[in-house]
C-alpha cells in the first residue's frame, strides 16, 4: 500500500523538523557564547560529578597554600629572631672572653656586668617578639608573654573556674610543683552533687585527654599530679562545670611546649613552631636555661668572679649550639614547605587542565558545527517558503 | 423501458454527483481541521439491465458516507499518548528541580562547603583572630542559608505539582463530561451517517486528550458508546455518565468516596500526565529532599561532635555551633545564635589555655573523612554524586520525552495518511463528480430531445 501524503502531514513534518533544526542551533549557540560544554548538569551528569570532585581537590589545595604562606612568614619571623639571638650571644661570650684574662679587673667587669644586662633585655624582648599578635615562642599559649624579666621558682597559679560553671565557691590552690615542664591542669564534673558526692576526671594536657573518672566524690580537696592540691568550698556542682591551674617549673619561662601545627595536605600536618623552652630554656628539648647563664655571668662580673667568668664561656658556647640548632630546623622546615608547595601548585595545576578538558568547549570545532548548523537552518526555511507554491490549484483552470 | 425511467435515472445520477460533491466539500473545509477523518461518498449501482421489454434501468445513489478511519492506528495512538503525556510532564518537571542544582555555573553548594571548611582552616592559623572568627560565621550562615533555600525551592516544586495535580483532574473532568454528552448524541443519532461521524471525530479527540492527561482503558461498547476505565478496574466514563475525580487532602479521589485514595493506582503504570506529576511529588522530590536532609544533618552532627569537645577563647567548653533541627533538616539548618553573638564562643582550640586551635583543624579535616554512606564517601563526593544523580534523571527523562514524541508524531502522521484530507485528491475527485455531473446532465438533454422527437410523431 503506498502512503498517503496528505496536506497537513506534510505541514507538520516540515515544522517539525525546523524546530528540530532549531534547537540544535540553539544548543550550538550556548555552547559557544558560555565557551563550555557542560551548560546544564543534564549536558553531561558524569562530567559534572568529576569537575565537582576536581572543584573540590582545587579549593582544598588553596586553603593549604595558604595555610602554608601563614607559616612562612612565621618560620622566616623566627628565624631572623634567632639569628639575632645568636649574634647577642656572640658578643656576650666575646665579652666573656674579654674579662677571663687578666687584662680585666674589678672595675671593667662592673662595667661589663652593666652591658651584659642590656644584652638580657634585648634577649628578652626577642624572646617575646610577636608577629601579628601572637607570640613567636611560647609554644601553643600564644597569647601570653612568655619570658619573665625575674627568675621564678616553681609557681601555681590561682585556679580559675570556667565562666560557665555553676558552682559558686572559691578554689584554692596549695602545694609544690614538681613537674618537669609547665602544664595546664584541668578538672572537669562528671556527675552533679555536692561535694559529698559529685565525680570528676583530670587533664594534664589542657583539656585533650583525659583521665578516668574518678572513684570517689570529690570531697574537700583533691590532689592532682605534680605536687597540686586544690582545695574546694562548700557548695554544689554541676556536670561539666571545670576548673583549670597553670603550673610552671622554676625558671623564666611561662609558655608551655604546645606544638602549632598546620594542614599541608589530606591527612598531613606540619609543625611550624619553635617553643620558648626548646630555644631558650633547658626543658622541652633544650640543654641549657640561656637566660639562667646570662644572669650568672652578670653575677660573676658583678662579683669579680673569674670562675663564674670562665664557666659562661662555656655556656655562652652550648648556648649558641642551641640556637644554631633551632635555626637548622626553622631552615629544614621552611625547606618543606617549600616543597609541599610546590607539589600542591602542579596538583593544582593538573586538576585545572582536568577541568578545563571536561567542561570547556572546542571553540574552533564549534565554530564549524555553527556554520552548519546555520546553513541547514536556512536551507529548511527556504524549503519552508516553497510548501504553498506548489499546488493543483494553481495548475487547475 | 420508459423514457421517464431514464429521466429518473439522471435525475437520481444529478442527485449523486450532487451529493459526492458535497461530501468532497466537506473534506476540503476540513483539510486542516485537527482529527478530522475524511469521508467517502460510497457510491453503488442500483438497479438491473434486461434484454427484453419492460425491464427496469441501472442507477446510482449514494448509499452511506463512509468515515475513513483505522480503528487499530487509535489504540495506538491512545496509548502512546499516555506514555508521551508522562515523559513530557516528568521532563518539564525535573527540568525546573535542575536549576536548584545547577552546579554547572559554579557558585553553588560546592563552593560555600569548600569555602566553610577552609574559614574553620584559617582560624585554625590564627586562633584569636577576630577577623576569622567572623568570616566562619558569616561562612557557616551563608552555608545553612545555602541548604535552606535548596530546600525550600524543593518544597515550592512540590507545592507547585499539587496545583498542578488540581488543574490536570478539573481538565479531566471537563473532557470525560465532554465525552459522556458525546456517547448520548452518537447514541440518539443511530446510523445517520454524516452528524454521526463528525461526532465520533470530535469523541475520538476528546479521547486522546484525555489519555494524555490520565492512565486510562477503553472500550466501545455494542450500544456504540465509549466506556473509559482506569487502571484499577474503576469506569470513569460508563454510557451517558461521568464520573468526576476530585483532589481532597493532596490525593487524587472519585468525588463521590472521597476518602479513597487513588494516587498509587494512577501513578504506578508510569503513564499520563497526572501519573507524571504524582510521581515527581511522591517519589522523586522526597528522594531528593532525603539526600539534602542527610548531608546537612551529618554536618550538623560532626561538626557539633567535635565543637563541644573543645574550648572557646573564655576558656569554657564548647556548645552547639549548629542548632539541631527535628525535620526537615536542610529547611531549618541555622548557626547559633549565641555564636552569632559572640564569635569568641567559637570552640577552636583543644586546650583550655589560648592559642590553640586544633579543633578547629579537626573539624576542617572533616571534610576528608569518609562519613556519608555507610563510611564510603566524603561529603563533597556525596552531594557531587548527589548533583549527577540529578542530572542524569533529567538526560533520561529528556531523552524519553523526546523519544515518545518521535513516536507519538510517527504515528500522528501515520493516521493522517489513512485519514487526512488530501487536496491533490480531493481536486480530482471535484473533477471526476463533475464530470458525471456534467454527463448526467446531458443524459437529461439526450432524453428532452428523445422526448421532443416522440411528441412530433405524434402531432
Amino acid at each position: 500500500m503506498s502512503i498517503r501524503i496528505t496536506d497537513n502531514a506534510q505541514f507538520t513534518s516540515v515544522v517539525d523538523n525546523l524546530f528540530n533544526i532549531r534547537r540544535q542551533y540553539q544548543d550550538v549557540m550556548e555552547k559557544l557564547t558560555s565557551q563550555k560544554n557542560i551548560n546544564n548538569i543534564s549536558d553531561d551528569a558524569i562530567g559534572v560529578t568529576r569537575v565537582l570532585g576536581f572543584k573540590q581537590t582545587n579549593q582544598a589545595i588553596g586553603q593549604y597554600q595558604s595555610n602554608i604562606d601563614n607559616t612562612s612568614s612565621w618560620l622566616s619571623a623566627t628565624e631572623g629572631k634567632l639569628n639575632n639571638a645568636n649574634d647577642i650571644l656572640t658578643e656576650a661570650r666575646t665579652l666573656a672572653v674579654s674579662q677571663a684574662t687578666g687584662t680585666a679587673n674589678a672595675d671593667t667587669r662592673k662595667i661589663t656586668a652593666q652591658k651584659v644586662q642590656n644584652l638580657m633585655d634585648e634577649m628578652r624582648s626577642l624572646a617575646n617578639s610577636q608577629l601579628g599578635d601572637r607570640y613567636l615562642f611560647a609554644g601553643s599559649r600564644s597569647d601570653e608573654t612568655p619570658f619573665t624579666s625575674e627568675e621564678a621558682a616553681a609557681t601555681i597559679d590561682t585556679p580559675v573556674a570556667g565562666g560557665a560553671n555553676s558552682y559558686e565557691g572559691v578554689v584554692t590552690q596549695s602545694g609544690t610543683y614538681t613537674g618537669e615542664t609547665n602544664k595546664s591542669y584541668v578538672l572537669k564534673i562528671t556527675t552533679d552533687g555536692t561535694q559529698a558526692a559529685a565525680k570528676f576526671k583530670i587533664s594534664d594536657d589542657g583539656g585533650k585527654t583525659w583521665g578516668a573518672e574518678s572513684v570517689g566524690a570529690i570531697g574537700n580537696s583533691v590532689v592532682l599530679d605534680d605536687g597540686i592540691t586544690l582545695t574546694f568550698d562548700n557548695g554544689t556542682f554541676a556536670a561539666n562545670d571545670l576548673f583549670y591551674v597553670n603550673a610552671y617549673t622554676p625558671g623564666y619561662y611561662k609558655g608551655n611546649d604546645g606544638a602549632l601545627n598546620v594542614t599541608i595536605n589530606k591527612d598531613s600536618s606540619a609543625n611550624y613552631n619553635i617553643t620558648g623552652a626548646e630555644a631558650f630554656t633547658d626543658k622541652g628539648g633544650g640543654s641549657i636555661d640561656i637566660f639562667k647563664s646570662l644572669q650568672s655571668f652578670k653575677d660573676a662580673l658583678t662579683d669579680n668572679n673569674v670562675d663564674g667568668i670562665s664557666t659562661a664561656i662555656g655556656n655562652m658556647k652550648t648556648a649558641q649550639d642551641q640556637i644554631i640548632l633551632c635555626t637548622a630546623k626553622c631552615g629544614s622546615r621552611a625547606n618543606r614547605m617549600e616543597m609541599a608547595k610546590n607539589n600542591l601548585s602542579e596538583l593544582e595545576l593538573n586538576m585545572t587542565s582536568l577541568i578545563s578538558a571536561t567542561e570547556d568547549a572546542d571553540v574552533a570545532e564549534l565554530a564549524t558545527t555553527f556554520s552548519m548548523k546555520e546553513v541547514a537552518l536556512q536551507a529548511a526555511y527556504e524549503v519552508a517558503s516553497r510548501i504553498s507554491s506548489n499546488s493543483i490549484i494553481n495548475f487547475l483552470k | 423501458m420508459s423514457l421517464s425511467g431514464l429521466l429518473q435515472v439522471s435525475r437520481n445520477a444529478l442527485a449523486s454527483y450532487q451529493m459526492a460533491i458535497d461530501v468532497t466539500g466537506g473534506n476540503i473545509a476540513n483539510v486542516s481541521t485537527p482529527g478530522y477523518s475524511r469521508q467517502r461518498p460510497v457510491l453503488k449501482a442500483t438497479g438491473v439491465i434486461q434484454g427484453g421489454a419492460a425491464s427496469s434501468q441501472m442507477s446510482v445513489e449514494v448509499t452511506k458516507v463512509e468515515r475513513i478511519f483505522d480503528n487499530y492506528l487509535e489504540v495506538q495512538i491512545v496509548d502512546q499518548q499516555q506514555k508521551a503525556g508522562y515523559s513530557e510532564t516528568e521532563s518539564s518537571s525535573l527540568g525546573r528541580i535542575e536549576t536548584i542544582f545547577n552546579e554547572a555555573k559554579g557558585a553553588g553548594l560546592n563552593d560555600v562547603m569548600g569555602r566553610f571548611w577552609g574559614s574553620w582552616d584559617d582560624l585554625a592559623n590564627n586562633p584569636g583572630g577576630q577577623v576569622e572568627r567572623d568570616a566562619l560565621v558569616s561562612v557557616s550562615e551563608e552555608l545553612a542559608t545555602k541548604f535552606n533555600t535548596m530546600a525550600t525551592d524543593l518544597g515550592d516544586i512540590q507545592q507547585d505539582a499539587n496545583l498542578s495535580i488540581k488543574d490536570t483532574i478539573s481538565e479531566i473532568n471537563k473532557l470525560t463530561s465532554s465525552i459522556a454528552d458525546l456517547n448520548k448524541a452518537i447514541a440518539e443519532r443511530g446510523n445517520i451517517s454524516g452528524e454521526s461521524n463528525r461526532l465520533l471525530d470530535e469523541r475520538s479527540e476528546s479521547l486522546k486528550s484525555l489519555s494524555n492527561l490520565i492512565d486510562l482503558n477503553y472500550v466501545v461498547d455494542s450500544n456504540g458508546a465509549l466506556n473509559v476505565f482506569l487502571p484499577n478496574g474503576k469506569q470513569i466514563i460508563a454510557g451517558n455518565l461521568a464520573s468526576e475525580l476530585d483532589f481532597k487532602d493532596e490525593h487524587v479521589v472519585f468525588k463521590q468516596s472521597p476518602t479513597e485514595s487513588m494516587d498509587q493506582i494512577l501513578s504506578q503504570g508510569n503513564k499520563g500526565k497526572l501519573a507524571a506529576l504524582l510521581n515527581v511529588r511522591d517519589d522523586s522530590i522526597p528522594g531528593y529532599q532525603d539526600k539534602l536532609d542527610d548531608l546537612a544533618s551529618k554536618i550538623i552532627s560532626k561538626v557539633n561532635e567535635l565543637h563541644k569537645v573543645g574550648f572557646d577563647a573564655y576558656q569554657n567548653t564548647g556548645k552547639e555551633f549548629f542548632t539541631v533541627p527535628s525535620e526537615n533538616i536542610a529547611k531549618n539548618m541555622a548557626v547559633k545564635s549565641e555564636i552569632i553573638d559572640d564569635v569568641n564562643r567559637i570552640a577552636a582550640s583543644a586546650v583550655v589555655s589560648s592559642g590553640n586551635g586544633e579543633t578547629a583543624q579537626e573539624i576542617s579535616a572533616l571534610k576528608d573523612q569518609l562519613l556519608m554512606n555507610s563510611g564510603t564517601a566524603t561529603f563533597g563526593s556525596y552531594y557531587g554524586s548527589m548533583v549527577g544523580q540529578v542530572g542524569r534523571d533529567v538526560a533520561d527523562a529528556d531523552s524519553n520525552a523526546e523519544h515518545q514524541d518521535t513516536i507519538l508524531t510517527q504515528l500522528i502522521t501515520h493516521r493522517d495518511s489513512v485519514s487526512g484530507v488530501s487536496i491533490d485528491e480531493e481536486m480530482m475527485n471535484i473533477i471526476k463528480y463533475q464530470m458525471g455531473y456534467n454527463a448526467a446532465g446531458r443524459l437529461c438533454q439526450t432524453v428532452n430531445e428523445l422526448l421532443d422527437t416522440l411528441m412530433n410523431i405524434i402531432k
